[in-house]
């Protein structure tokens, strides 16, 4: 509850320190977002010349891209520029001002920055989710959305897992910004495409060691009741949740384990 | 005596790269994981057929296999920081000493990237091209397309300088370059040829790419690479392409320099 009174405080302070851009701040919610209007178009340029891939059409294989940008940018507005934020206090030595204040640095670092940048990629995955949704004609009912909403979120924690861990390695590394850069931008434009397209060993790799599948292919699975592609074992769509949390708890750990080795950089 | 500067410049660039070893690392890692997701992409879009059928002619997977490889070698090149570089300087007044030194500024942007394109030819190329040449199998060209593709390749990057350079000139007007860099970046991923190659296009989509120099850097070079487009008239019709985007570009950037350069206050410093 006092987290939240704060956040209230933090998040307002937050934005004035933007908004004083002006026209630039509102042009970040552009920038971002342009770039997924591309990759729609690179889907529909490919996809209406090859119809299928490996199974999945186009809309398909657009709403599997939709959901690993949601759960992106949900996640990234709680903790992508927070971790970045903290790469630089590591690198510049001015971290210590997060071990001192009376919360959970893990708290304080989530509430004092907001990722404002990521609300246009969230605004069109939303509006991206209806298309697909109305163009593949699936609707909800109240039970397949408590099992939306949970495969979401389970997403949604897998991404905030991997942005947490590997922003952590900054604790080791001082400079993690290419390895987040590498996990986040390059290992999971593996999932644009369906899992299934890749050799057993990659597959298992992206199920049981770096777990992205999760974020789209398995929730997808669920959301278009494929039974016939299962990979490994054809329960593993409803494990989103559990995984999710499982791999948060995870990143916690890998955190505090960080915070534990931090010593300052001097000065 | 200029000479020697270039090359002093160059030099220095190639220098500071060296600094960086553990991020090229890195680089070179997700150069290959993005080779090997469009493998991967192209082996399932062919599914069971040996070839598809496209703008030109039949296309093998092999071919296809070849396409992303060579596709992603021109990468490494194309992928600058130019703008970056320029809107850096401008909003830092670095600048300012750029201007005083004994060479134009796009000169010594230019060197710079080639210093940058010197080490990457040791520490990616050479390292991405031996692990495509193990794990794919990639077809090599005939002597006289490996000489045209040379030529395209080297012209295409040159575009591809004076396109970035030109951009990062906007940052004397307007500081968030990255935000036009976005729109750049999507042009190029989509209208290139980059991934999708352009014979596998829609008819208006090629049109449309034809507006754009984005297909003379990556697209038109592998295509004379895998002895797609043959014949003198067609290859000095892609060089003749390739001179009047770069005298067009050139003209802007006389333009544009002009203006910028009377319109820059550097504060301090």
């Amino acid at each position: 509850m006092r987290f939240l009174k704060l956040y209230a405080r933090f998040i307002p302070i937050y934005f004035k320190s933007k908004t004083e851009h002006g026209f630039g701040f509102y042009m970040d919610f552009v920038g971002f977002a342009l770039n997924h209007v591309v990759s729609y178009f690179v889907i529909w340029a490919l996809m209406s010349r090859f119809q299928t891939i490996n199974g999945w059409n186009m809309y398909e294989v657009m709403l599997m891209y939709t959901l690993n940008m949601l759960t992106f940018g949900i996640a990234a507005v709680f903790f992508f520029f927070q971790m970045t934020d903290v790469e630089e206090d590591v690198h510049m030595g001015t971290f210590d001002s997060l071990l001192v204040k009376p919360i959970n640095p893990f708290v304080h670092m989530i509430i004092r920055a907001f990722g404002h940048f990521f609300l246009g990629d969230i605004v069109i995955a939303v509006g991206m989710l209806v298309f697909c949704f109305h163009k593949l004609g699936l609707s909800l009912d109240f039970g397949s959305a408590i099992a939306f909403i949970a495969v979401l979120l389970g997403g949604v924690l897998v991404q905030a897992a991997f942005i947490v861990i590997s922003g952590s390695a900054c604790f080791w590394l001082v400079r993690s910004r290419s390895l987040m850069n590498m996990v986040l931008f390059g290992i999971r434009d593996l999932m644009d495409y369906p899992v299934s397209i890749y050799g057993t060993v990659l597959r298992g790799v992206l199920t049981f060691v770096i777990p992205y599948a999760f974020v789209n292919f398995y929730p997808a699975q669920l959301i278009l009741n494929r039974n016939d592609d299962a990979l490994f074992a054809s329960w593993l769509p409803y494990a989103t949740p559990a995984v999710g949390l499982l791999l948060f708890a995870i990143g916690y750990r890998v955190w505090n384990a960080g915070l534990n080795r931090y010593q300052g950089t001097g000065s | 005596m200029r000479l020697a500067l270039y090359r002093e410049m160059t030099l220095n660039s190639l220098r500071t790269s060296l600094a960086f070893r553990s991020e090229v690392i890195l680089f070179l890692f997700g150069q290959l994981l993005r080779l090997f997701v469009q493998v991967y992409i192209w082996r399932a879009l062919f599914a069971n057929s040996t070839e598809l059928s496209s703008q030109s002619g039949m296309i093998t997977l092999s071919e296809m296999i070849t396409y992303s490889v060579v596709s992603t070698a021109i990468s490494v090149f194309a992928t600058n920081d130019v703008i970056f570089r320029v809107s850096r300087k401008v909003s830092s007044g670095e600048i300012a000493m750029d201007l005083i030194k004994p060479m134009s500024f796009r000169s010594v942007l230019f060197c710079q990237t080639l210093g940058v394109n010197v080490y990457r030819i040791l520490f990616e190329l050479l390292p991405l091209m031996m692990v495509s040449l193990i794990l794919f199998g990639v077809h090599l060209p005939t002597l006289a397309n490996g000489l045209a593709f040379l030529g395209l390749v080297v012209g295409g990057l040159i575009l591809n300088f004076l396109i970035t350079y030109a951009i990062g000139l906007i940052a004397f007007w307007y500081i968030l370059v990255w935000q036009v860099n976005t729109v750049l970046d999507g042009l190029i991923r989509l209208l290139s040829g980059a991934f999708i190659p352009i014979w596998f296009f829609s008819d208006t989509l090629v049109k449309l790419s034809y507006f754009f120099p984005f297909r003379l850097i990556y697209y038109e070079p592998i295509a004379v690479f895998l002895g797609k487009t043959t014949g003198w008239a067609n290859l000095l019709g892609l060089f003749a392409q390739q001179l009047a985007w770069i005298v067009g570009l050139l003209l802007l950037q006389r333009w544009m320099w002009g203006r910028a350069v009377r319109r820059l206050v550097v504060q301090g410093g």
